[in-house]
């Protein structure tokens, strides 16, 4: 086991809980127990949550004076150093500083428009998704947008990025806050209505990227270009229509499949 | 709103593969009834057999999984 603490007695003997380091501190509070396997155990980081040491091992680390108690393995012990929060992968920091370097290209701060960036490695495309009860916001990147080429990956981000750009418009301009009724209006896969966000986010992305890099690498703007022909040419006669969409014209009454 | 492309998210509907707290989610039966909308086809619920027909007949169907079109 990694290591383990007294935490308190029961009966003759103290329970062992947490985190324990073995060093000088320790040794010293816990020597001349004769016969405190337990003791010894905890000593070794050989003890786990919930064993046993005997009582006198508790009593001796109690009788530990101040100045020993403030430092080293008892200042960890009774002080334990606990981070402010759950370490960040390498991938979820890139994950996040991509969303806020996309929020840049628009001249804008993420954090308006995303409350969190999530790093999913497995899903199968990045996303934008909103909580319909609270109207949290998130973005979802995932593998293939993290080892993509830069400016394949500035594209893929300031695409979800504009989704998040329509979803704050939606819900405070034109449902004037009511989460639920912008959530109802936003339009579901399969629609004219999705299609037609999907195309004016790509196109947005495109011209966002342009602004910023100069025109874009041939095979990107094939990829992007096939992306909205492939949603354009479901819609058949509509594309033109659907290509010739502002941002955020959620079609209402067309958003069911 | 998640970045599949049309029949992509069609397919992985007609899977069942799309989480219910996504936008693209659709249920099975919604997936099948556009596939027949939109290709005039009917595989039912054959999803081999529809990625087989789109990928011979419809050039922006699915993604090609190039390094510029991985995410879509």
């Amino acid at each position: 086991m990694g290591g383990a603490a007294v935490i308190g007695s029961i009966g003759t003997y103290g329970l062992v809980g947490g985190l324990v380091y073995s060093g000088t501190e320790l040794q010293l509070g816990l020597m001349g127990l004769g016969g405190a396997t337990a003791g010894l155990a905890a000593l070794n980081g050989e003890t786990s949550q919930g064993d046993f040491i005997e009582a006198e091992t508790v009593g001796k680390i109690s009788e530990i004076d101040e100045v020993t108690m403030q430092r080293g393995w008892f200042a960890r012990l009774f002080k334990p150093e606990i981070p402010e929060s759950e370490p960040i992968s390498p991938e979820q920091s890139r994950a996040e500083y991509l969303v806020e370097k996309a929020a840049r290209l628009f001249g804008l701060d993420s954090s308006t428009y995303v409350d969190t960036v999530v790093y999913e490695s497995e899903k199968e495309s990045p996303a934008f998704r909103v909580n319909p009860s609270t109207g949290e916001t998130k973005i979802l990147l995932n593998r293939s947008v993290l080892d993509a080429p830069e400016q394949k990956q500035m594209l893929d981000v300031a695409h979800e990025f504009t989704h998040a750009l329509s979803w704050h418009h939606l819900l405070n301009n034109v449902f004037k806050g009511n989460v639920q009724a912008a959530y109802d209006a936003l339009p579901r896969f399969g629609t004219i209505g999705y299609a037609a966000n999907e195309v004016t986010a790509e196109e947005i992305a495109q011209q966002v990227l342009r602004i910023h890099f100069g025109d874009l690498p041939e095979d990107l703007l094939q990829g992007s270009e096939n992306y909205i022909n492939g949603w354009a040419e479901s819609f058949g006669d509509k594309m033109s229509y659907i290509r010739s969409h502002a941002l955020q014209r959620t079609l209402v009454g067309e958003n069911k499949p | 709103m998640s970045r599949y492309w049309p029949y992509e998210g069609l397919l992985l509907n007609l899977k069942q593969r799309i989480p219910k707290e996504d936008l693209a989610y659709l249920t099975a039966e919604e997936a099948y009834k556009l596939l027949k909308e939109w290709t005039e086809q009917d595989f039912g619920y054959d999803v081999t057999a529809w990625e087989k027909w789109l990928m011979e007949n419809k050039k922006n169907a699915i993604p090609k999984r190039g390094q510029n079109d991985t995410a879509r």
